[in-house]
């Protein structure tokens, strides 16, 4: 399925419902296992520890998550106003300040020490995302080999006449000396007098010449 | 020959004799047909052009409307922001009885105040945020396995959302809070087709 994502006042509101199901997801199976884990012996003891402590804790896991995340888009989509760009410093800035942000209550201490942990958790989430996309774009810029392309007559004429494959000036020879021979044939008859008795000059040549007197009544006739 | 054509309305074509010999019978094609008048200076008809519905571009292969599982983060979202205020307000009203029950002042009664903001905000901005994550996944569940969408998969999402959140606190509470979530669901069901019936376009299935 095809996700995008929502512009900017939107982003906020969808974001905090995806990190809060990122955190109802994951906080059920952590604290499932843990409940699971250390509960006494039985299978049916042991399901329902787990069960209890899914119910107890993983709401307020889930709340954190989205805390995180509605104040990190929302941080995110002012600096996109302010900057007027959208780029991995954004990201970076926004997880400090919201770590920062989120542990005001504790002091200044604790709040700088939250906003380190926060700027380097989007750094590496940030840099793993442009490794990604280095080795994405090396793998598809092995693959790709750029062929150079052929003139679209000259595939035709070897379908046409395969034996003069070799040049292509030898194509445009050809073609024009069809056209020639089509013009010769439906020529007007009071041209006839002149013309063969060049055409039998010409015939002694191993190749021929167009004079320029001949072109000239050629272009008279169309 | 009048050739004030801006001023000369279209005719239906129920003119008199004498006005049918000079003019060109026309022919309506459809009833929506007005009365505006015609620019001498078009080569077409312009009203023609003006019957025609508005039309959308698909990319090829997508679906002509949102799935649930894009508009799950945007219930969810939603769900515990509005919790968050609902909570927060209760918060705000419970924080002031109860400091001024114990006459506290100042930074006491700030910090009273704060946490009984932040305490109930949170408990039941992640209790209604619960709820909407169980409809949503029994609702994405559903249509992946029934493979279509539509008012039948609300219901059942929402029945079984009451299920499921009271499952573990007896057999008589259960049922209690599944048919807490049929009844919300079938309410809103129907006023979703009451509304489809009333404006006659498709409704945005949730």
């Amino acid at each position: 399925m095809e996700y995008n994502r929502q512009p900017c006042p939107i982003r906020i509101v969808e974001d905090c419902g995806c990190a809060f199901m990122m955190g109802t997801i994951g906080g059920s199976l952590f604290e499932f296992l843990k409940g699971f884990r250390n509960a006494p012996t039985g299978l049916q003891r042991r399901l329902y520890g787990g069960i209890d402590l899914v119910k107890m804790r993983t709401p307020s896991i889930a709340g954190s998550f989205a805390v995180w995340g509605a104040t990190f888009s929302t941080v995110d989509c002012a600096l996109v106003h302010y900057r007027q760009r959208e780029d991995a410093w954004n990201s970076i800035l926004s997880g400090a300040a919201t770590g920062g942000i989120l542990a005001a209550r504790n002091g200044i201490r604790a709040m700088a020490n939250s906003a380190l942990v926060g700027c380097l958790v989007l750094a590496m989430i940030e840099g793993a995302g442009a490794a990604v996309a280095t080795i994405n774009a090396a793998d598809k810029g092995a693959g790709i080999v750029i062929k150079p392309q052929r003139a679209q007559w000259e595939a035709i004429l070897e379908t046409i006449d395969p034996k003069r494959a070799s040049s292509t000036q030898d194509f445009a020879l050809a073609e024009f000396e069809r056209v020639l021979d089509k013009c010769r044939a439906s020529r007007e008859p009071n041209l006839l007098q002149d013309i063969p008795v060049k055409s039998h000059e010409r015939d002694s040549k191993q190749k021929p010449f167009y004079s320029l007197l001949d072109l000239v009544k050629l272009s008279q006739m169309f | 020959m009048s050739d004030n054509f801006s001023r000369t309305p279209y005719s239906d074509g129920h003119a008199a004799t004498h006005e049918e010999a000079s003019k060109p019978h026309y022919t309506t094609t459809t009833s929506s047909f007005s009365r505006t008048p015609v620019s001498p200076y078009l080569n077409y008809d312009s009203r023609y052009l003006q019957q025609a519905q508005p039309e959308f571009i698909f990319p090829e292969g997508a679906n002509k409307q949102r799935g649930r599982f894009e508009l799950a983060f945007s219930q969810i979202g939603t769900s515990v922001m509005i919790g968050g205020g609902i909570g927060g307000l209760a918060g705000v009203y419970n924080g002031l009885k109860v400091t001024k029950a114990l006459e506290q002042k100042g930074k006491v009664r700030r910090t009273q105040l704060l946490n009984h903001i932040m305490k109930q905000g949170s408990g039941t901005a992640n209790t209604l945020g619960t709820l909407t994550v169980l409809y949503s996944a029994c609702g994405v569940l559903l249509q992946f396995f029934r493979g279509e969408d539509d008012h039948i998969n609300t219901v059942i999402a929402g029945s079984a959302t009451g299920l499921l959140y009271k499952s573990t606190a007896g057999l008589r509470t259960c049922a209690f809070g599944g048919a807490i979530g049929l009844g919300i669901s079938s309410l809103y069901c129907l006023y979703l087709i009451a509304q489809e019936n009333s404006s006659n376009s498709s409704p945005k299935y949730l």
